[in-house]
C-alpha cells in the first residue's frame, strides 16, 4: 500500500498531498453527513471545501510536471548514508525544508527584504477601499493612490532583489523549483 | 562535540516609529502584533467590567439596553477576533522561524501586510464608537435578522463587517505564511517529526484558518450587501434564510475555537516540558492529537445550532463528544510530562497548571452541552458564559500569559519579576474562580445572556455580586503584570540565550536574537535540538573512532 502512495506521489510537492487530504476529509464527512442528516446547507458547505480543495489539488497537478525518477547514478551520489553508517558527529541533513539550508545566517544580503512602506501602503489602500460601501468614494479614490503607491514599490523591490540574487547560489524560489524539476 | 553557538546580542539601536511602520523583520511584526492585540484586550476587558458592573445589582445604573448590546458585541468581537486569534499570530510570527531554524517567513512583506490588514481591520471595528449611533449592536455571533436592516441601524454594524474581513483576509495570509515557513524553511535534520509541539499546532492552526475563514469573510460580505446594496441572502421573505447565517458563521466559528486554543496548547506543551525537566510524554500522539482535533473541528459546527430546530442532533451530539478524546490524549500527554517529573514552580509553569485546572472544567462542560436535551435547557443562559470563558479564557488567556513570562527573556534580553508574576497569577486565578464558577449555577437556575438587567426577586443578586467582584480582581490582578513588563524594559539586557535550560531551537540563539536569527544551528537529531546539544557540550568531545 505505501509503496502504490510513493508511485503515485512521487515527484508531486507536500502541498498536492496536503489539499488532496483535506478534500477526501471533507468529501467523506460531506457524504456521510448527506447520508445521516439530508440537511442541504451543511452539505454544501462541506461539498464546497471538498471541491475547492479537490480543485486546488487538481490546479496544482496539472500546472506541475512530475519529475521524472531519478537514474541509479544520480541517486547513488545525492543519497544520504544510512543513519549506522554516518560519523559520529556528522551532521544530520535529512528531513529539512524543501528549500536547503535558509540563508542567510551571518550575511543579511539576499531572502530577508529591506525596510520598506510598501505593505503599510498596501494594507491602508485595502483598509480606505474597503469603507467605500459605508462611506463613498472618498475614501476609495485615497485607498487607490495608497495602494498603488504601494504596490508599485513592493513588486519593484522585489523585482530588484530576484535580479540581484540571480548572480548568486541563494534558493530564489524559481531556482528551488527547476532543481525540484530535475 | 556538539557545541550551541550563540549569535552575538542584537546591537542596541533605538528602533523608530518609521523603523516599526516599515519593519519586515518577523520578531518585530510578532512584538507589533503581540502589542495590538494586548492592548485590544486591556480595552476589552474595561468593556467586560463595565459589564459586569451593570450586572452587579438588579436595575439599570450604568448603560441603557442599546449601549448594554454594544458593550456585550464589542466585548466578544475583541477578544475573539482581535485580542485571541492576533495574539497566537503575534506569538507564532515570532517563533517559527526561529523554531524551525528559519532566517525570516517566506513572505516577510506578506507578513508586514498581513499585520496592517489586522490592525486597520480592528481599528475599523472600534471606530463605530466615533460615530454618533455608536458601536455594532448584534453579538460577536451577528445573527440574522438582528445584523440586518432594519434591527441594526447603526453604522457601527457596516463598520463592524467591514473591519472584520479586513482581519479575516489578514488572518488567511498570515496562515499562508506559516504553513509554507514550516514546510518549506526548516533546517536541514528537521523532519516533521523533529518539530516543536508549538509550530505542530501552529500548522493545523493554520490549516484551519485557511478553510474556515474564508466561510466567515464570504458571509460578511454577502451580510454587507444585504444591508447596503439591497440583497436578500439572509431574508427569508425574499427567498433567503437567516438559518444560512448561522452555517456559514458557525462553520467558521467552531473551527475558530480551535484556532484561539491550538497555538495555546501548543504553548503548553512548551513549557511544562522544560519545567518537569522531562521530554513531552507521547510527542507523536501529541501531534496525533492535534491534527485530529483540527480534522474533527469541521464536523462540530452546528452544535451551536441545536435549539433551531434545522440541524441534526445525534450527527452533531456524536461529533461533539468524540471532539473530546483528542482533546483526552493532551491532557494525558501533559499529565504524563508532569508524572515523576522534576517540577520547579517558576511562574511560566504556574501558568500552564493554571491551564490544565480551568481548562479542563471549561472543556468538561462543554461536552454536557453537546448532548441536544441538556442544550436545549442551557442554551444561551449564563451557563454557557461560564463555559467558554472557561475554555477561552482559562485555555488562551493564561496560557498566553505563561507564554509571556517564559519568552520573554527571549524577545527582549529581560526577566519579568518573578514576585509580581506570582500575584498576577494568583490574581487571576482567585479572579476567574469567583467572576465564572457561580455562573454555571446562574445559567442552571435560568438567568439568560445578553440582558441588561435581572429581576430582583429571582434570587441572582448573591451570586451576581461575587462575579462582579471577581471580575474587579481579574482587572486589578492585571496590574503587577504591567508593572513587571514596565521594570523589565527599564533595565538592561542581561539574560543568556536559554535561561530556562529548555529545548526548541529558539534557544540555541541570543537573547533577543540577530536580524538574521542565527549564526549557526547545532545539529537537530531530535525534537529537543537544544536539550541534545546541551547533553553533548556538558558530557564533553566525543571521541571519533579512527
Amino acid at each position: 500500500m505505501s509503496r502504490l502512495l510513493r508511485a503515485v506521489w512521487s515527484g508531486h510537492p507536500q502541498e498536492t498531498r496536503f489539499f488532496l487530504i483535506i478534500a477526501a476529509w471533507a468529501g467523506a464527512l460531506g457524504l456521510i453527513y448527506w447520508v445521516g442528516t439530508a440537511e442541504a446547507a451543511g452539505t454544501l458547505l462541506l461539498a464546497g471545501l471538498a471541491l475547492a480543495s479537490g480543485a486546488m489539488t487538481a490546479w496544482l497537478v496539472a500546472g506541475r510536471p512530475r519529475r521524472r525518477p531519478p537514474s541509479p547514478a544520480e541517486v547513488a551520489s545525492t543519497s544520504q548514508p544510512e543513519k549506522d553508517e554516518r560519523r559520529p558527529g556528522a551532521p544530520d541533513t535529512s528531513g529539512g525544508g524543501t528549500a536547503g539550508v535558509d540563508r542567510p545566517f551571518l550575511d543579511e544580503e539576499g531572502r530577508i527584504p529591506d525596510a520598506t512602506l510598501a505593505p503599510f501602503a498596501v494594507g491602508l489602500g485595502f483598509a480606505l477601499m474597503a469603507l467605500g460601501p459605508v462611506f463613498g468614494l472618498a475614501p476609495v479614490t485615497l485607498g487607490v493612490v495608497a495602494l498603488a503607491w504601494g504596490a508599485a514599490s513592493w513588486f519593484g523591490a522585489a523585482r530588484e532583489e530576484l535580479e540581484a540574487l540571480d548572480g548568486t547560489d541563494a534558493p530564489t524560489p524559481s531556482r528551488v523549483e527547476r532543481d525540484a524539476d530535475r | 562535540m556538539a557545541v550551541v553557538t550563540h549569535a552575538a546580542p542584537a546591537p542596541a539601536e533605538r528602533p523608530t516609529i518609521l523603523t516599526w511602520l516599515s519593519t519586515t523583520d518577523h520578531k518585530r511584526i510578532g512584538l507589533l502584533y503581540l502589542t495590538a492585540s494586548f492592548l485590544f484586550f486591556l480595552f476589552g476587558g474595561l468593556l467586560a467590567l463595565v459589564i459586569r458592573s451593570e450586572l452587579a445589582v438588579p436595575g439599570l445604573q450604568l448603560v441603557d439596553e442599546e449601549g448594554y448590546n454594544q458593550l456585550f458585541t464589542m466585548h466578544g468581537t475583541i477578544m475573539m477576533l482581535l485580542f485571541a486569534t492576533p495574539a497566537a499570530a503575534g506569538l507564532a510570527n515570532y517563533l517559527i522561524p526561529l523554531q524551525v531554524g528559519a532566517a525570516d517567513m517566506v513572505f516577510p512583506r506578506l507578513n508586514a501586510l498581513s499585520f496592517w490588514l489586522f490592525l486597520f481591520g480592528g481599528l475599523i471595528v472600534l471606530s463605530g464608537y466615533l460615530t454618533a449611533s455608536g458601536p455594532a449592536d448584534v453579538g460577536w455571533t451577528g445573527y440574522a435578522p438582528n445584523s440586518r436592516l432594519p434591527y441594526s441601524t447603526t453604522i457601527g454594524t457596516d463598520l463592524w463587517i467591514v473591519g472584520l474581513a479586513l482581519t479575516g483576509v489578514a488572518s488567511i495570509l498570515g496562515a499562508i505564511n506559516f504553513v509554507s515557513t514550516i514546510y518549506t524553511r526548516r533546517a536541514p535534520g528537521m523532519s516533521m517529526l523533529r518539530l516543536p509541539v508549538f509550530a505542530w499546532t501552529i500548522l493545523v492552526m493554520s490549516a484551519l484558518i485557511l478553510f474556515s475563514f474564508p466561510a466567515l469573510t464570504g458571509a460578511l460580505v454577502m451580510l454587507l450587501l444585504d444591508r447596503r446594496f439591497g440583497a436578500a441572502f439572509f431574508d427569508p421573505s425574499q427567498g433567503g434564510s437567516e438559518i444560512l447565517w448561522q452555517h456559514l458563521f458557525w462553520f467558521f466559528g467552531h473551527p475558530e475555537v480551535y484556532i484561539v486554543a491550538l497555538p495555546f496548547f501548543g504553548v503548553i506543551s512548551e513549557i511544562i516540558p522544560v519545567f518537569s525537566r522531562k521530554p513531552i510524554f507521547g510527542y507523536r500522539f501529541l501531534v496525533l492529537a492535534t491534527i485530529l482535533i483540527g480534522a474533527y473541528s469541521f464536523t462540530v459546527w452546528a452544535h451551536h445550532m441545536f435549539t433551531t430546530g434545522a440541524v441534526s442532533g445525534p450527527f452533531f451530539s456524536i461529533a461533539t463528544f468524540i471532539i473530546a478524546v483528542p482533546t483526552g490524549i493532551k491532557f494525558f500527554n501533559w499529565i504524563g510530562t508532569i508524572w515523576g517529573g522534576r517540577l520547579s514552580f517558576d511562574v511560566p509553569m504556574l501558568w500552564a497548571i493554571g491551564f490544565l485546572y480551568l481548562f479542563l472544567t471549561g472543556g468538561l462542560t462543554g461536552v454536557i452541552l453537546g448532548s441536544p436535551p441538556l442544550d436545549f435547557a442551557l442554551h444561551d443562559t449564563y451557563y454557557v458564559v461560564a463555559h467558554f470563558h472557561g475554555v477561552l479564557v482559562g485555555g488562551s488567556v493564561f496560557a498566553l500569559f505563561g507564554a509571556l513570562y517564559f519568552w520573554f527573556p527571549k524577545m527582549t534580553g529581560r526577566r519579568l519579576s518573578e514576585r509580581l508574576g506570582k500575584m498576577h497569577f494568583w490574581s487571576w486565578l482567585a479572579g476567574f474562580s469567583l467572576t465564572f464558577f457561580v455562573q454555571y449555577q446562574l445559567g442552571a437556575s435560568g438567568m439568560a445572556r445578553r440582558y441588561a438587567d435581572y429581576p430582583a426577586d429571582a434570587g441572582w443578586t448573591g451570586m451576581n455580586l461575587l462575579s462582579t467582584a471577581g471580575s474587579y480582581l481579574l482587572g486589578l490582578g492585571t496590574i503587577p503584570f504591567l508593572v513587571a513588563v514596565v521594570l523589565a524594559l527599564r533595565r538592561p539586557a542581561d539574560q543568556p540565550a536559554d535561561p530556562w535550560e529548555a529545548n526548541s531551537l529558539e534557544w540555541a540563539t541570543s537573547s533577543p536574537p540577530p536580524h538574521h536569527n542565527f549564526t549557526s544551528i547545532p545539529p537537530i537529531r531530535s525534537e529537543r535540538p537544544v536539550f541534545d546539544a546541551r547533553m553533548a557540550a556538558r558530557a564533553g568531545p566525543e571521541v571519533t573512532p579512527s
